[in-house]
């Protein structure tokens, strides 16, 4: 019999290295499909929120054009898959911006992408910690950015809000 | 906590905001709600903040009175940077207090 211990790279889709049973592999197969199913329904929840920023219901709203609706979908599908789904919104000057809170409203975290996959991030966590910067986005979300959601989602005892 | 997004400038790099100082509690509502004529419905809260938070923020409060809103204002000196301009919506965010329309419903102004 084979003892299997996941791993945290399993999470991350990483590939496990060789030597393992076939065992081993239907339940990491079967943990891959879980995983799968549990983001399914984060995407669903959050592409309908990006997809109507394009569309205006009021009078002066900001609408963001499709293209930056395109751009924010990329970076949605980027996203680590922990921690809870951000806010999304427009920026007045059309950018879409995705908000995170922290567990006790002290800690914020943001990104506003452009048209042009420009992602202008900044974060508060706290009166001496504070960051601010842009990236571009290419394949995957970039480590800072994966950060600063991290460290404005999880409480002072690491748990996620 | 008001949303820091409420504090970004439009692209004119300019936050359009209202001076209270020398108002009363329910005028500065009365004033939501003309300033909110497009949206078909007054606001459901406001953030208020000092002008030292804005001074704080190198960010200058330049007089700009509308029609219908004399105490208009708005926040200028906004950098170019978008992660800078996010950045300082964030410390106005935390510095200003979010108050709640007690009556969202009425439409008086």
């Amino acid at each position: 019999m084979t003892a299997f211990c996941p791993s945290l790279e399993m999470f991350g889709f990483h590939n496990a290295g060789v030597g393992v049973s076939a065992e081993a592999g239907a339940l990491r197969k079967s943990i891959m499909q879980s995983v799968d199913h549990y983001l399914e329904p984060r995407l669903d929840l959050l592409m309908p929120e990006i997809e109507g920023l394009g569309t205006t219901t009021e009078e002066n709203q900001v609408v963001a054009d499709p293209e930056t609706v395109g751009a924010a979908v990329r970076f949605a599908y980027c996203l680590p898959r922990f921690g809870p789904l951000p806010e999304v919104s427009v920026d007045p000057d059309g950018e879409i911006a995705f908000d995170w809170i922290g567990p006790s409203g002290g800690k914020m975290f943001s990104v506003s992408v452009n048209k042009q996959d420009r992602l202008a991030f900044a974060g508060w966590f706290g009166e001496k910690s504070r960051i601010h910067g842009i990236e571009q986005l290419v394949e995957n979300c970039p480590p800072e950015i994966v950060r600063g959601i991290r460290k404005a989602t999880h409480s002072e005892n690491g748990r996620v809000r | 906590m008001a949303k820091p997004g409420a504090f970004l400038p439009a692209v004119d790099l300019r936050t359009s905001a209202v001076a209270t100082d020398h108002l009363r509690e329910e005028q500065v509502w009365v004033i939501g709600v003309r300033a909110g004529k497009g949206r078909g419905k007054p606001p459901k809260a406001r953030a208020d903040f000092t002008a030292t938070a804005v001074a704080e923020c190198r960010l200058t409060i330049e007089a700009d009175p509308i029609p219908g809103i004399s105490e208009h204002v708005n926040l200028c000196g906004w950098p170019t940077d978008k992660s800078e301009q996010k950045a300082i919506a964030q410390f106005l965010c935390v510095r200003s207090k979010l108050l709640l329309n007690a009556s969202p419903d009425q439409a008086n102004g």
